[in-house]
């Protein structure tokens, strides 16, 4: 025990200087004060928490909640189906799944997203497509908006959706799922009251963070990741 | 007796991998049938088989009349108990119970008389509300047979349920097992790989080496009738002693030792001679290590608490029994 105890010490280390001491500064900082230059005050007040409620920054929390929401449910609903499909391969064609689905985010992404821009722009791949083919007469506004931001966010997100639900579904003790069949559940039904109660889990909420950012700057270049508040 | 199971021509191949050659078994109403064989012999594929979790590659099972071989386990009435019991860790024992009923749509009011019936069957009345990972293996145990139980199938299967219990705990499951099947008059097909626990609890025990029957019968004749050497090997601890072209098997407690030079003995000669080379204590017995004369063969024989003559390593012996006591078995 003790030394396991040892050995994770590096990580709570690491995560000690450059997790949870940064965050106790933004803490820290939101009862400061900035000068007309944008240097820091420390002179103790709550104005920033009276400035929270005002309602342009409610409704920008408000907006952050429901992207983050709507995130989350889509990638729950695009990754689970993917890891589960992933996870009743054949053992030597898991491991090959999963690399396909973590490719894209060996790039860097920047770039990534300024792929997404040349397909989304008004003069981008898909909007070319669609009027080439007679679909529309007009490009249609895809980049900077809403839906745009939705887009980018389910695409970055959707790997860490997908790891984690095959996981559970890879640990799965597959005799459960014999139990209930014995015990007189068609497949489906098994799936439905043992394998989705087992390997679903809610608390997946990573989208908050990275939304926040975003919202701020609608339509602004790409943004960087937010290291280092959401490792 | 009325006929329950029926395996006809059963085959089964996994891959290139030929576990069971052909098999024919019949299992009766009421019975309690042990599958008992080494790891690997086809038992526990063999019940998994009746189950439904297996098919087998040519050949029938037939249940009640009925063949149900191409028929998926949740249209079978039978029931499994799993080995690691295999309970839904997010649902309580009430709701691992339930779980049969609601798939039969059995109405929630004569399902909760059942439920509460298989708790009490199995004394798990002050531990309903428990989640799996809240009890012990004994309990989870308990709560395995409840939740098979509860569907009143025609055939509870168990697969080693009993192999994952400390010793005194699977004595005393065994008899309640025993007695749970007995007062019931249910059917129970039992797959171990524990001699012992196959004797203590079986009406009839199948023995089973490479997928292959060695021997069908009621325990007793299973004991001291072995067919093969296998069987007398498996079963209980035996002897081999080749007689011209002939093996008998003798289980130690029917061999006899006598003073090599004994004269005017009231036994039969003695057929064999040897040194012994060991003695260990058992408990109720002592174990004779005997090192036979002709062959580099040991063999044991037991020595009693209250036996005149205690034997010492390197003491001359004889060897006798009597005639009806040696077994003639085939050779593997």
């Amino acid at each position: 025990m003790k030394n396991g105890k040892l050995l994770i010490a590096p990580s709570m280390l690491w995560l000690g200087f450059f997790f949870i001491i940064p965050m106790l500064i933004v803490v820290a900082v939101s009862f400061a004060a900035r000068t007309p230059y944008g240097q820091v005050v420390f002179n103790w007040n709550i104005n920033n928490y009276l400035r929270f409620l005002e309602p342009l920054y409610l409704s920008i929390f408000a907006q952050t909640l429901i992207v983050a929401l709507v995130t989350t449910v889509v990638t729950i609903l695009m990754g689970y189906p993917l890891a589960y499909y992933i996870a009743q391969l054949p053992k030597r064609w898991q491991q090959p799944g999963l690399i396909l689905c973590m490719i894209p985010f060996w790039i860097n992404f920047l770039i990534r997203s300024y792929a997404w821009v040349i397909i989304l722009r008004a003069q981008g791949v898909l909007n070319t497509f669609l009027m080439k083919a007679g679909f529309i007469e007009q490009p249609l506004q895809l980049l900077y908006n809403e839906g745009a931001v939705m887009l980018g966010m389910i695409y970055s997100l959707l790997p860490f959706m997908i790891l984690p639900i095959y996981v559970s579904i890879e640990q799965l003790d597959r005799r459960l799922l014999e139990a209930a069949s014995d015990l007189g559940a068609a497949p489906f039904t098994a799936f439905r009251k043992i394998t989705l109660p087992l390997t679903m889990f809610l608390g997946h909420v990573r989208g908050t963070g990275r939304n926040g950012w975003r919202q701020v700057r609608p339509g602004g270049e790409p943004d960087p990741e937010p290291v280092p508040l959401r490792p | 007796m009325n006929e329950l199971i029926r395996l006809e021509g059963i085959t089964k191949k996994f891959g290139e991998h030929l576990i069971i050659p052909t098999l024919d078994l019949t299992i009766n109403d009421g019975e309690f049938v042990t599958l008992l064989g080494p790891s690997g012999c086809g038992k526990t594929t063999l019940l998994r088989m009746i189950a439904g979790l297996e098919t087998p590659t040519t050949g029938k099972v037939i249940l009640d009349g009925k063949d149900i071989t191409k028929l998926p386990p949740y249209k079978r009435n039978v029931n499994m108990v799993f080995q690691n019991y295999a309970l839904f860790p997010h649902m309580t024992v009430t709701e691992n119970i339930h779980f049969g009923l609601k798939m039969q749509g059995v109405p929630n009011e004569e399902a909760q008389e059942r439920i509460n019936q298989v708790l009490y069957l199995t004394q798990l009345e002050q531990l309903r509300d428990r989640y799996p990972s809240q009890m012990s293996g004994g309990q989870q145990q308990r709560v395995a047979i409840a939740r098979a139980l509860v569907n009143s199938p025609k055939v509870l299967l168990l697969d080693e349920p009993l192999g994952a219990l400390d010793y005194q705990l699977r004595k005393k499951l065994q008899l309640e097992l025993k007695n749970l099947q007995r007062g019931l008059g249910l059917t129970f097909v039992f797959v171990t790989h524990d001699q012992e626990e196959a004797l203590t609890m079986s009406d009839r025990i199948v023995i089973m080496h490479d997928g292959v029957i060695q021997q069908d019968g009621d325990p007793n004749g299973i004991y001291h009738h072995p067919k093969n050497t296998f069987v007398a090997r498996f079963i209980g601890e035996s002897n081999f002693f080749d007689i011209g072209s002939d093996t008998y098997a003798l289980r130690p407690e029917k061999l006899n030792l006598c003073p090599e030079d004994e004269e005017n003995a009231d036994h039969p000669d003695p057929k064999f001679f040897g040194t012994v080379v060991d003695i260990v204590f058992y408990g109720t017995i002592d174990k004779v290590f005997i090192r036979l004369d002709n062959t580099n063969q040991t063999v044991i024989a037991y020595q009693y608490f209250d036996d005149v003559h205690r034997w010492q390593a390197d003491d001359r012996v004889g060897i006798w029994w009597y005639d009806r006591d040696g077994v003639k078995v085939e050779k593997e």
